[in-house]
């Protein structure tokens, strides 16, 4: 791995910034479904990532829906048309009560891969996203009871509409959030984290909506 | 043996030939006198249990050696008193010397005086191996060496093998003998028949001899097996007589079992013995066996390889597929089809006659045809072949094995059986063990050790490749060790390996099966798939008459039963045979496929092995019904999708594998896991240098190189045990594998032989516990591709090679060195150095030596010679390492410390070698190279790295450089040349190569002198690109413009470039060429940044390299926003005040000149408030002074958001507080400058440290309580988030 990165070509980077994405972004959204208490903490157990402890779902069909996000995600990602990927947390009434927003960069690619050979520098920052992700518990208001969550992918209109297309070979169809649910009134945004790296440049907020907590 | 006593004067006589005539006369009337004493003394013949032995004692024996001859002459032994080594059998003593052991009585039996008074005591010869007083090898196994012959030739080996053979016969019959005395009796009548043979088998050996030259030792070992054969076949009857003598002449090309075979007439136990010695000759530890070369022997692999039964088994397959792959091409008519036609018409006649009793299944024939795989498998293939020779023994359990068959033997000595036992059953209670030996089909029901049976050390570990069903009844498995199944089934007959026969019968079986279709899949020797689909479709016969008239031409042909089984697919096919066997068919139709595959066991299903067996039946799932109840999404919860689906698949008898009719080879290996027993490193070294040569004969063969090389090592566990149960096996063992890549493809003996030296020597293991080698080379490639010379690795760095010695065959080391302009491509360029240097270290490494002799025909004086010494020095010390990147570094730290030991080489290179190199810019190459040397956190140098020391160095220096500066003088036509002359790499090296020799000198001198100029640009050019900062510039450029600027030129435009041409050539070059052209651009960049640095300091280098660096705008989704003049700071100069008045205390004028007019007055602002902090001010000069990377990379940057050049949140946090405390009011243009930096962050995504730089200023803010600053803030905070509003539709939390 170390021997390859050293002279790698752009699309190997790039290949392996789509690669972390989506590996962070499955361990990010069990973070969050773990913080943010949409599941019981018992369907969590404990594991290792970026050497930090983290949560992770054990119920199968939970992973299984995760999964599928991760991997319909990583498709929008790989053709480079991925925006954002946010975690909407949606009341009863499916109103969004606050939204993990990822939001996705181009890499730098002027950055030469040098600067962080060994990806340590990377580690270090996905460490503290998901820190940051515990952090934030706090700073959020609680959740009323009986939420539900749901993934909504910012992407082009040529990728939904490919998408769309193919939803039907897939048995995971993706869907065109409607308005309600992707508006949030009365939002504040709480930034999280950023990262800068030759692989991934990306940044994450929550979004959330005082109003409909409070109602 | 016959009688000894009537021998004596035979051996006598011979004894005189021998040498002994000088003194003869004297020594043969001693003899003749013991003789005669002996004779006369005994007393009575009690028996004749030692009949045929001839004893010495050597020193204090217990009981006497007086006794012990009283004995012997008692029981028909005799007694020696001189130890002639061919007449002595035994050598009686209770303790020896070591010398002696090691010298004088290296191929004896030395036994225990308790042999003979045991034997005496039992009535009858008992086994000498228990008492042997030291086994052969002295203290531990010491490997195959020591049974090895000193110069072992085949023919002498096999001859000796043969001889051994019958000697060992010759034992168990006196055995019997001693027994019955039934054959003894005859032996009076004998001797006639006697001296004649021992005549013939004198002039064998003789034969032998002069081809092989045997040490004396061995030459009278060899006559003494003669000897006793002569004995033994005396034994026989007479009427044998004649047959037998044809045989020993036979028995030294011939292997025992045809001769075993020809002996018609001997009794079935006679025979089953002679058996059961060859193996025993080929097993036993005794020291008269020599069935192996020697493990540092040439001929050792391939002997192992003509012994190891899986090395046939292996060989095999891949011999097989391209066997049928090549048949497909050659034949293109199917002689057996009209054979299966007729059958066919006959069969209609047939049903039409009988009122279409199978008019279903002939309508499905004609019907469109469906899909239908056949899995042809001989019946249990190495008895079946084996029994072909051996009729009477067909209905009797019958077994392939190297093994004596009576399925006993000594317990190695210092082994420890139980051990291994138990190390064995706790894998097995693991459950992953996986035996090792298992054959084509293997029964999944015995698992691990117990497949073994139950050991105890008496018991051969002799492993049974195949048995018959007969045995498989009793219980007998394949796989099974000897010792056990000789337990189960005691009237196990046990019949040798006949590759030969093997070899026959499968060539007819795929003839065969060849004349029928060419979609045949070789699976092993006696195995295969065939696609019949397009077979059938063409004659219209059903799968079962193809299968019958199949296995009945099989049956003609080679006497030998194979079953069939068809199916839809692959699995279905194989199961289909399993059902199908010994010697019968059967087809499983689609519609059975369900009630069939229900009772079938999971482990039929492809991929279940052990542990996936073991998670079954924790599922309570053994059949695949059981199986078939479980849902697609729970084998895949529980498996992994992948693994989930295929067992749901395999389960229900679906199946999509294809039939392979031709396959790739993947990879190549040789391995040798017996009788490794290295004592010195020298051997382990020579034992992998002729396993390299096996790799590269076997990748010659196929005609592929690989470009990784892999050495498996075997390695003896530290709590295992010195000795091995199994006669030198490798017993519990340590697997370590450690793969090399190479940059090129290679088939190269020599260099796997250092990839894989490097590998042993990194793994620092003790030689003496390596129990197992291989070499496995992988990721093959065609040898022939990309046109080059089958021999030669293909790299750019050929074509550099110029007629001149010196240089042409210099190494790369030597030549980097000297840094001649050619090579100065070795050490350009950071990443691709290494691989480039990998190149050309592989390439020349064959030539190494080749160039080194011829340089040291040049270097005729000292000085010269001193140099050469050098090289070769420098050859070895790197060449182990060429590998890895390391290697390459190591090479870049040998330069690097000649340099530093003499700094002013680069001047004596430079003024000697002219005009291509400067001194400054070697001192730069260093710098650069130590530079990244850290930076690539690479090892320091090992102590034990020898540094060459300075004035070997000079001569480095100095020669080739002359050298190349005389073959530089010659083009002088560049400029003109490069307009007719073919790029370089489009030269074929083979066309140049058959060229006369002027013409070639010509075009290569041509090819230097192309290559030298844009060689020499592009190594200059990662000396500015790396390092962006001025200082590294200014030191650097002065030297190397003048030069490094024109050469760009010869490099032909990019345009110019047929992609085509450069596609078709091999990665490494391609790379290569490509880097060419991005350095050259870089270089022209770094030359314009340079220019406009000087003349403008907010114009950076596009090569900064601040981690923060971010430059998404252009990038950006909407161009409004992200325009770049929207994105530079508009009151920068005015907020970065601070910074500027340290520049310019740093004295970089430059830069401050870039203030506009309107920023001054901010400035005039701030020189007040300056002067009010002037504690802060200082405090941040010293830190960015102890900083300048720092420093660098913001003024290097306007690409990244900043702050007046603050990127860090550090940066911008002191800025701010300096903004904070210098004022009591904040100016407008301040805050237009925080809010624009702070939409700039929100734009760049950053929104972390829009928080945090809100977050700062309100903490601060709030402390200085001024409602000025207040109202500032607030208005900031505003403004942001407004525009956060705009842009992500929400506000900034603020907490």
């Amino acid at each position: 791995m170390i021997k390859e990165l050293n002279g790698m070509a752009e699309s190997e980077a790039t290949q392996i910034g789509l690669d972390i994405f989506s590996e962070f972004l499955e361990v990010a959204i069990h973070s969050i479904l773990y913080n943010r208490e949409l599941y019981p903490a018992g369907v969590f157990e404990r594991r290792k990532k970026y050497n930090v402890p983290v949560q992770i779902c054990v119920h199968p069909e939970v992973n299984q829906y995760i999964t599928q996000v991760v991997n319909g995600i990583s498709e929008f990602n790989s053709s480079n048309q991925l925006e954002k990927v946010a975690l909407v947390v949606c009341n009863k009434e499916l109103q969004p009560l606050e939204k993990f927003i990822l939001e996705i960069n181009k890499p730098d690619m002027a950055q030469t891969q040098q600067t962080d050979r060994y990806l340590y520098q990377l580690e270090q920052s996905l460490r503290s996203f998901l820190l940051k992700i515990n952090m934030a518990d706090s700073l959020l208001t609680p959740l009323p009871a009986d939420c539900t969550w749901t993934v909504h992918a910012t992407t082009s209109e040529s990728a939904a509409a490919k998408r769309f297309d193919t939803n039907l070979e897939n048995n995971f169809p993706w869907l065109e959030a409607s308005e309600k649910e992707t508006t949030m009134d009365n939002a504040s945004i709480l930034p999280l984290k950023s990262t800068t790296s030759p692989y991934i440049n990306m940044q994450m907020y929550v979004e959330e909506s005082k109003e409909c907590k409070d109602s | 043996m016959s009688d000894s006593k009537k021998n004596q004067p035979e051996k006598k006589k011979r004894a005189q030939d021998d040498g002994w005539e000088e003194r003869g006369g004297y020594m043969a009337a001693k003899k003749q006198k013991l003789y005669d004493q002996f004779a006369d003394g005994g007393g009575t013949l009690k028996s004749n249990i030692f009949h045929g032995i001839v004893i010495h004692v050597d020193g204090y024996t217990k009981p006497s050696s007086d006794e012990l001859k009283k004995i012997m002459h008692q029981h028909g032994g005799h007694y020696e008193h001189f130890l002639y080594k061919r007449k002595v059998t035994h050598i009686i003593a209770t303790s020896l010397p070591n010398s002696k052991i090691t010298k004088g009585l290296k191929h004896c039996k030395v036994v225990k005086p308790e042999w003979i008074t045991e034997s005496v005591a039992a009535g009858r010869l008992l086994s000498y191996i228990p008492y042997q007083l030291y086994t052969g090898q002295t203290k531990l196994q010491q490997g195959l060496s020591a049974f090895a012959t000193e110069s072992s030739t085949k023919i002498c080996n096999s001859t000796i093998a043969g001889i051994c053979t019958k000697n060992s016969l010759s034992r168990n019959l006196a055995g019997d003998n001693s027994r019955s005395g039934n054959l003894a009796e005859k032996a009076d009548e004998e001797e006639e028949v006697d001296e004649e043979m021992k005549k013939r088998m004198e002039k064998i050996v003789k034969e032998v001899e002069s081809g092989s030259e045997e040490s004396d030792s061995d030459n009278e070992f060899g006559r003494y097996i003669v000897e006793e054969t002569g004995q033994k076949q005396a034994i026989l009857d007479d009427s044998l007589t004649n047959v037998s003598l044809d045989e020993i002449e036979a028995s030294t090309s011939c292997t025992l079992n045809n001769r075993s075979a020809a002996l018609p007439s001997v009794s079935l136990k006679v025979r089953t013995d002679a058996n059961e010695s060859v193996s025993n000759a080929m097993k036993s530890p005794s020291p008269n066996s020599k069935p192996h070369g020697r493990a540092g022997d040439p001929h050792y692999l391939s002997e192992f390889y003509n012994n190891s039964r899986l090395h046939h088994l292996s060989t095999w397959k891949s011999e097989w597929r391209e066997y049928v792959s090549k048949k497909s091409k050659d034949m293109t008519s199917f002689p057996g089809r009209q054979a299966l036609i007729k059958i066919v018409d006959e069969h209609a006649a047939d049903l039409e006659s009988r009122d279409m009793d199978y008019g279903g299944s002939m309508a499905a024939a004609s019907a469109k045809p469906e899909r239908v795989i056949m899995h042809v498998d001989m019946d249990c293939f190495f008895v079946s072949v084996g029994l072909r020779k051996r009729p009477d023994l067909i209905g009797k359990p019958v077994a392939v094995t190297h093994s004596k068959g009576q399925g006993k033997k000594g317990p190695v000595p210092g082994s420890d059986i139980e051990y291994e036992q138990r190390m064995w059953s706790i894998k097995k209670s693991k459950n992953t063990a996986t035996n090792p030996d298992q054959r084509s089909d293997p029964d999944p029901s015995v698992e691990g050790f117990g497949r073994k049976g139950n050991l105890d050390s008496f018991s051969s570990m002799s492993e049974i490749a195949s048995c018959s069903y007969e045995a498989r009844q009793a219980g007998v498995k394949n796989g099974m060790f000897m010792g056990p199944a000789k337990k189960l089934c005691p009237d196990l007959q046990t019949i040798p390996y006949d590759f030969d026969g093997y070899q026959e019968v499968s060539q007819i079986l795929y003839d065969t099966v060849l004349s029928f279709t060419h979609d045949i899949e070789a699976v092993s020797c006696d195995e295969m798939l065939v696609d019949c689909t397009d077979l059938l479709a063409a004659t219209g016969a059903n799968p079962g008459q193809f299968a019958s008239l199949l296995r009945r031409q099989i049956h003609q042909k080679t006497g030998c039963t194979a079953s069939a089984g068809m199916g839809g697919n692959v699995l279905l096919a194989k199961m289909a045979t399993k059902k199908a066997k010994p010697n019968g068919q059967f087809y499983l139709k689609g519609d059975d496929v369900m009630d069939f595959m229900k009772d079938q066991s999971v482990q039929n299903i492809p991929g279940v092995g052990w542990s996936m067996n073991r998670k079954l039946k924790l599922m309570g799932v053994t059949t695949c019904g059981q199986l078939q109840e479980i849902p697609q999404s729970t084998l895949q919860k529980e498996f992994g999708p992948k693994t989930g689906l295929s067992l749901y698949r395999g389960c229900r008898g679906q199946d999509d594998r294809q039939i392979k009719t031709n396959q790739e080879r993947k990879s190549v290996s040789a391995e040798v896991n017996y009788g490794i027993r290295f004592k010195s490193k020298m051997e382990a070294d020579k034992f992998i240098r002729d396993l390299s040569e096996e790799v590269h004969n076997r990748l010659h063969d196929i005609g592929m190189k690989g470009r990784t090389v892999t050495l498996k090592l075997m390695v003896r566990r530290e709590d295992a045990p010195l000795e091995t149960a199994k006669f030198m096996g490798h017993g519990i063992c340590n697997n370590i594998s450690k793969s090399s890549m190479l940059p090129l493809a290679t088939d190269e003996a020599n260099l796997i032989y250092q990839e894989c030296m490097t590998i042993l020597n990194g793994l620092r293991l003790n030689c003496s516990d390596l129990r197992g080698i291989g070499i496995q080379v992988q990721k093959l490639e065609s040898a022939t591709v990309g046109g080059s010379h089958q021999k030669k690795s293909q790299s750019i760095l050929n074509f550099t090679t110029s007629t001149k010695i010196s240089s042409t065959k210099a190494s790369p080391h030597k030549a980097s060195v000297s840094e001649t302009p050619k090579n100065n491509t070795i050490i350009k360029l950071g990443t691709s150095s290494t691989s480039a240097n990998h190149e050309s270290v592989g390439d020349t490494t064959s030539h190494k030596s080749k160039s080194v002799e011829t340089i040291s025909h040049i270097g005729t004086d000292p000085d010269e010679r001193h140099w050469t010494d050098t090289l070769i020095h420098l050859d070895r010390e790197v060449s182990p390492d060429k590998g890895s990147p390391e290697g390459a570094l190591e090479l870049h730290r040998h330069i690097e410390n000649a340099f530093s030991q003499s700094p002013n080489n680069g001047d004596i290179a430079h003024d000697e070698g002219g005009n291509f190199l400067e001194g400054a810019v070697c001192q730069d190459l260093l710098s650069e190279l130590s530079r990244r040397k850290t930076a690539n956190r690479f090892l320091p140098p090992l102590p034990t790295l020898d540094i060459p020391s300075t004035p070997e160095y000079k001569h480095l220096l100095n020669k080739p450089s002359t050298s190349s500066a005389a073959g530089q003088g010659t083009p002088t036509t560049n400029g003109a040349s490069v307009d007719y002359f073919p790029s370089p790499s489009q030269i074929d090296q083979d066309v140049l190569r058959e060229l006369p020799p002027e013409i070639r000198a010509q075009i290569e001198n041509e090819m230097q002198s192309l290559r030298r100029e844009p060689r020499q640009a592009r190594q200059k050019v990662p000396n500015y690109s790396e390092e962006p900062g001025c200082s590294h510039w200014t030191s650097t450029e002065p030297p190397a413009s003048p030069r490094t600027s024109a050469p760009i030129v010869p490099l032909p435009d990019l345009s110019q470039l047929d992609e085509s041409c450069l596609n078709a050539l091999p990665d490494d070059m391609q790379k290569e060429i490509k880097e060419a052209y991005q350095n050259q651009q870089k270089q022209q960049q770094s030359l314009q940044c340079l220019s406009t640095v000087l003349k403008s300091p907010q114009k950076t280098s596009p090569k900064g390299k601040s981690p923060r660096k971010t430059s998404p705008h252009n990038k950006g989704r909407s161009p409004g926003k992200h325009s770049p003049q929207f994105k530079v700071p508009r009151g920068r100069p005015g907020r970065g005040r601070p910074k500027k008045l340290e520049f310019r205390q740093r004295g970089q004028p430059t830069i401050f000149s870039a203030v506009t007019g309107r920023q001054e007055t901010i400035l005039s602002d701030f020189a007040s408030s300056e002067a009010s902090l002037p504690e802060i001010s200082e405090k941040n000069i010293d830190k960015e002074e102890n900083d300048p990377v720092r420093v660098k990379s913001m003024e290097m940057d306007t690409a990244p958001v900043n702050l007046c050049g603050a990127v860090t949140i550090a940066e911008v946090r002191s800025l701010l507080k300096e903004w904070i405390q210098s004022s009591p009011e904040p100016e407008e243009d301040d805050e237009e400058v925080v809010t624009s930096y702070l939409q700039n962050l929100i734009m760049d995504k950053n929104l972390e440290q829009v928080d945090l730089v809100i977050k700062f200023l309100k903490r601060h803010i709030q402390r200085i309580e001024n409602s000025n600053w207040e109202t500032s803030f607030e208005k900031i905070v505003t403004d942001v988030q407004s525009f956060m509003k705009t842009y992500h539709g929400a506000e900034l939390k603020i907490c």
